[in-house]
């Protein structure tokens, strides 16, 4: 026995074979290692300058059986003469790497050399039809038709009619191309099997455009055909997917806007097709179609959740805001197991719940509809009852709707979470209600006690500063108020004569005016170094100017 | 307007990318693991060098970095829409129909019926026996060593053992 045909009976006869031999040699037990034994000992050979076409193909076929496409390649060129079976072995190793147009090439090179082989010719032909190239195929089938004679007759008759109706199909493609109307007589008479098959092989193409060409001219061919009609919806979903990918709204519209009607299909694919649709309705910014589709979607599927999101978030996306509520609170309510989520990620949904509620009270908050914010900050705090941070915002979110009791709740809430937070001292500042000067004063008294006491605090000197910044609009409208009242007062003694004009009332006005001047221009004196940005430093100064020149007029005016 | 009868298509500006979301930038399914968003970023970068996506690379990446902070990632799920249903419809499909990473592959199954090796020699160039016999030269025994071609007409005799073949 020479070195090649041991090596070959050793790694290339089935394993049971083996064991089941008297005194055989116990190779190993499976296939693989087999094949990676094989392998090394042909390499072994190889590297040592053995050339042989033999220990080269067999050292391909034992990469190939284990995976190894590139090794396996990278053997069959060593072969000097390749013929017909080494090239077709190529050909098969670009199809499995999915290099079509490599494949293509090497199995007609193949085909080239051995027109009699079926493998070659069927491969070939299945190729060019994934390439999408049906005048190829087509010039090929007849070849196939009369290789097929040679097979196996179990198969041979389903084979020929198999090539019969795909030709039948091409030749439609063909027609339907050229504009004409498709003629396709096999297609008129398929059995549900002959159906099947095809379907199979169409749907296992891999090459969207192809699939989707094919079974379009199949479903017009075959009108009544509901598997047909259906693969070739799923094709044309797959297709918009795909499109959706590259961001191509409006291509994946067009193509899906004529199927909107679309009744043939079931739930799932209908539901799929008007998703898709209001996706792309949205991502165009046409949010009333959008609306409509999803409405039309949640209608065959009124429990899922993502539905209810998608409508929720083009409601959103179109400035209606309150529309999205029912949505949203019905996606809150679907969040169950149903819903699928990263493996990678505990309690994805807690989390989602929780950040979505956080999201809706943001927006809430912009648009200052308080209470619709409260409502879903409260239940991120149902969801999350001893988070400080969502506290903190319940307890703004009181405030703002004025629940001082509430908030004050939250408050104690807080305290118990976090003791000693200096914050929350500035946070019961919050709660005072400021009416006059006397509570500003107050409260700015306070913000100068807690910084002295909190020196190096930053963020209690930055809520300060903020606490400080509200203050100074109220401020500037009370003096405001004030200079009013005192125009009001100039103005009648312009107008009056001088006999009618009771001028003790008119000085206990004054007096009276400019003790509050002067309250307003000590707080704005205390204002000032509580506050850090030059422009609020401005506005103070501005205002201490404006109080000192009216403080001047009551003073003119005898107060 | 348009060529022949065709209709124009009007296109929109399109939403800024916080209102698509990264899991529609990135083609990502809401369930997408760390190694499925780091793929299609990749894919996406080659498709927006190459010009064959509408997404710019800035917003490509900019995706990538939401997708990869978690706290980030769940509030960007909470504001994007779903391109598919909770049943995944469209994941099913698309397996079916071998797409796969964003990638389509062929399913079909090639006929690839191995030759039988005792059946099948492939083609080799066999040299010319004639010629590697005159190539060889049996060189000559010395007349004053007469016991060598008795050994080596020994040696010939005893039978050979593969094993004992030491192949380097």
């Amino acid at each position: 026995m020479s070195f090649v045909s041991f090596v070959s009976f050793v790694s290339f006869v089935p394993a049971m074979e083996v064991e089941s031999m008297p005194n055989a040699i116990p190779i190993a037990k499976t296939d693989s290692s087999r094949h990676g034994e094989a392998a090394q000992l042909l390499e072994r050979a190889v590297q040592a300058g053995c050339q042989d076409a033999n220990v080269l193909y067999m050292l391909a076929m034992a990469h190939k059986r284990q995976g190894k496409l590139n090794e396996a390649r990278n053997a069959l060129r060593k072969i000097q003469r390749p013929d017909a079976n080494i090239i077709l072995q190529m050909g098969l190793l670009s199809l499995q790497e999915n290099q079509l147009a490599q494949a293509e090439d090497e199995l007609a090179r193949a085909w080239q050399l051995d027109p009699r082989s079926y493998e070659i010719c069927y491969n070939l032909l299945l190729t060019r039809l994934t390439l999408g190239k049906v005048e190829d195929c087509l010039a090929l089938i007849p070849n196939a038709l009369e290789l097929v004679l040679n097979r196996e007759p179990a198969n041979r008759d389903e084979e020929r009619r198999f090539l019969l109706i795909l030709a039948d199909l091409l030749q439609a493609c063909r027609k339907s191309d050229n504009g004409a109307l498709p003629i396709a007589p096999l297609l008129n008479e398929l059995t549900s099997s002959d159906e099947q098959r095809l379907l199979q092989i169409l749907r296992s193409l891999g090459q969207l455009d192809t699939v989707h060409t094919l079974l379009k001219v199949l479903s017009e061919a075959r009108t009544r055909s509901t598997a047909v009609r259906e693969a070739y919806l799923e094709a044309v979903l797959v297709k918009a997917k795909e499109l959706i990918d590259r961001c191509a709204w409006t291509e994946a519209e067009l193509l899906l806007r004529p199927l909107a009607r679309e009744k043939s299909g079931s739930r799932t694919t209908q539901l799929a097709l008007l998703n898709l649709l209001g996706c792309c309705a949205c991502m165009t910014q046409d949010f009333d179609s959008a609306i409509k589709h999803f409405m039309a979607a949640i209608k065959l599927a009124p429990n899922d959740a993502r539905l209810h999101q998608n409508l929720a978030i083009t409601y959103e996306l179109k400035g209606e805001l309150p529309q999205s509520d029912p949505y949203w609170n019905r996606f809150f309510d679907l969040l169950d197991d149903r819903v699928p989520v990263p493996t990678d990620i505990p309690r994805y949904l807690d989390h989602l719940a929780y950040e979505s509620l956080g999201r809706l009270a943001a927006r809430y908050s912009e648009k200052e509809k308080w209470n619709s914010a409260l409502s879903y900050v409260q239940r991120a705090a149902h969801l999350r009852p001893n988070d400080p941070d969502t506290l903190e915002r319940l307890f703004q979110l009181y405030n703002q709707a004025k629940r001082p009791q509430d908030a004050r709740r939250t408050l104690d809430k807080l305290r118990q979470l976090r003791p000693g937070e200096p914050q929350y001292e500035l946070y019961e500042l919050d709660l005072i209600e400021v009416k006059g000067l006397n509570e500003i004063e107050k409260l700015l008294l306070e913000i100068d006690r807690i910084l002295k006491r909190y020196p190096n605090d930053a963020r209690v000197e930055e809520r300060a500063v903020n606490m400080v910044g509200n203050v100074i609009p109220l401020m500037g409208n009370l003096c405001d108020q004030l200079t009013d009242q005192m125009s009001k007062v100039i103005d009648q003694v312009r107008n009056l004569p001088n006999y009618q004009i009771n001028w003790s009332a008119v000085r206990e006005v004054m007096r009276d005016l400019l003790r509050e001047f002067q309250k307003l221009r000590r707080i704005t004196g205390k204002c000032l170094p509580l506050v850090s940005s030059d422009e609020h430093r401005r506005i103070i100064r501005d205002l201490a100017d404006h109080i000192d020149k009216k403080m001047e007029a009551c003073r003119s005016m005898g107060a | 307007m348009g060529r022949g009868s065709e209709p124009v298509v009007l296109e929109l500006a399109t939403l800024p990318r916080e209102q698509v979301g990264p899991f529609l930038l990135l083609g990502l399914d809401k369930t997408a693991d760390k190694e499925t968003v780091d793929a299609h970023w990749a894919e996406r970068l080659k498709w927006a060098r190459k010009g064959l996506a509408k997404v710019p690379l800035e917003d490509i990446n900019w995706a990538r970095e939401i997708m990869s902070d978690v706290e980030r990632r769940i509030r960007a799920d909470a504001a994007s829409l779903n391109a598919d249903t909770t049943d995944e419809v469209l994941a099913q499909l698309a397996q079916r129909y071998g797409v796969q990473e964003g990638r389509t592959n062929r399913m079909w199954q090639a006929l690839d019926s191995e030759k039988e090796l005792a059946e099948y020699q492939p083609a080799a160039d066999v040299p010319d026996s004639k010629e590697i016999l005159n190539a060889l030269k049996v060189p000559e025994v010395p007349e004053d060593v007469p016991a060598v071609p008795m050994l080596l007409e020994r040696l010939a005799q005893q039978p050979l053992d593969p094993w004992a073949i030491d192949i380097p």
